[in-house]
């Protein structure tokens, strides 16, 4: 009986924690609209700036560090509204859309690269952030825009969807947006492919790196 | 080797680095004078390694936030050119010489972790989850470090994106990029 046991308990594992997840989404009574802990949460974003353009000295603002909830990412046409947070952990993904370290943050002349959950914060993704559609990416310094220009589903240990962008030199005309998640397959799944969204720079104040 | 390098050089960098003393934000002189140090300065046979513009990213985010001296910068130098001949000295030339090799990875995070206890830094490597944070002396985590710069988004929500190395040795895995500037093509 007890390997009996054992068995059922191995075959039912693999979807047991993405249950769990699906319970705290429909019955936690934190305060985040997707049921997700938004406790502890380091903010120094306090609503837009208004600055939607020019340059900005990088000494004058306040630069991100790791775990910081610096903005905000909304996607035209999507239910996309979620905290930007800078870092990517299995914790930070939690809390909202993830700023990799491996990118640039907004403005900065690099891609900046945001991942979040399929099934939370960038849930539909996927299906609706349609080539066209405009990012509005609020931050503690700044207002950005940039528009999707592609999608592209690939292997989650294939570089070459991103890797033209991250290579990128440096310049104000060769700063853009990747936003990914996994795929979504059926629901509740691990997928070993990620859909991917490319976007352009449209506006944004600049930051000026070197003073 | 040329990877293997490149990954030792670009991570002893992060490491000696992730020091977030209160400062302005911005690169200064000692860390864009790091920063081309490490993307120029070694040389193989087969040219001049350039690092993956990944990890460069990673070390200016971390040289925004610090205020690198030109002492400290004269110091992560000497940790570099030591880990550098260690790497030289034991033909690590591939990323499987280090594969499973717990030894040498254990000394190679050593010297990440020397540069960072003289700032009372310290750094954690997470064989389970093949990662490598770092934390400030009040115990907050101020990086975390994995192999694959795609992370994984699925509804588990668990795990991150897992290669079969050490964390330190595998950041370089997703990418991939390997270039190499022939010394003539400089001029």
């Amino acid at each position: 009986m007890l390997c009996g046991y054992l068995i059922i308990y191995t075959a039912f594992l693999p979807v047991a924690k993405p249950l769990a997840s699906v319970y705290r989404l429909a019955f936690t009574g934190n305060t985040s609209s997707l049921g997700l802990n938004t406790d502890n949460i380091n903010s120094i974003f306090f609503g837009s700036t208004g600055r939607k353009g020019g340059d900005i000295k990088v000494s004058e603002i306040e630069y991100p560090t790791w775990g910081d909830h610096f903005g905000n990412i909304k996607v035209e046409n999507t239910k996309i509204d979620a905290p930007l947070i800078f870092g990517d952990s299995v914790s930070l993904l939690n809390k909202g859309a993830c700023v990799s370290l491996y990118g640039g943050i907004p403005g900065y002349g690099k891609t900046v690269m945001v991942s979040a959950h399929n099934n939370t914060f960038f849930r539909d993704l996927q299906k609706s952030g349609e080539i066209g559609a405009l990012v509005n990416i609020e931050t503690n310094y700044g207002s950005y825009v940039y528009r999707i220009i592609e999608k592209k589903i690939a292997h989650r240990e294939d570089p070459s969807p991103y890797t033209e962008y991250i290579e990128r030199d440096d310049s104000e005309n060769n700063e853009f947006l990747i936003m990914y998640t996994c795929q979504k397959e059926n629901g509740i799944s691990l997928s070993k492919y990620r859909c991917y969204a490319f976007c352009e720079y449209v506006s944004g104040p600049i930051i000026d790196k070197y003073n | 080797m040329k990877k293997t390098i490149s990954i030792l050089l670009v991570c002893m960098l992060l490491f000696a680095l992730a020091v977030p003393s209160f400062a302005a934000a911005g690169i200064n002189t000692y860390e864009q004078k790091l920063i081309t140090y490490v993307q120029t300065k070694y040389k193989t046979e087969e040219g001049i390694i350039t690092v993956p513009k990944a990890y460069i990213n990673a070390a200016e985010n971390v040289c925004n936030v610090i205020d690198l001296t030109e002492a400290q910068y004269t110091e992560i130098v000497a940790i570099l050119d030591k880990a550098y001949a260690y790497v030289l000295e034991n033909k690590l030339d591939e990323m499987k010489d280090l594969k499973g090799n717990i030894a040498v990875q254990d000394v190679l995070l050593d010297y990440a972790d020397d540069a960072l206890a003289v700032i009372g830094y310290t750094l954690t490597a997470d064989r389970a989850n093949k990662l490598l944070i770092i934390k400030d002396p009040d115990g907050k985590v101020v990086a975390e470090l994995k192999p694959a710069i795609i992370v994984q988004t699925g509804a588990d929500n668990t795990a991150i994106a897992v290669v079969s190395a050490i964390a330190v040795l595998t950041v370089a895995a997703a990418l991939g990029v390997k270039s190499f500037r022939k010394e003539d093509d400089e001029a």
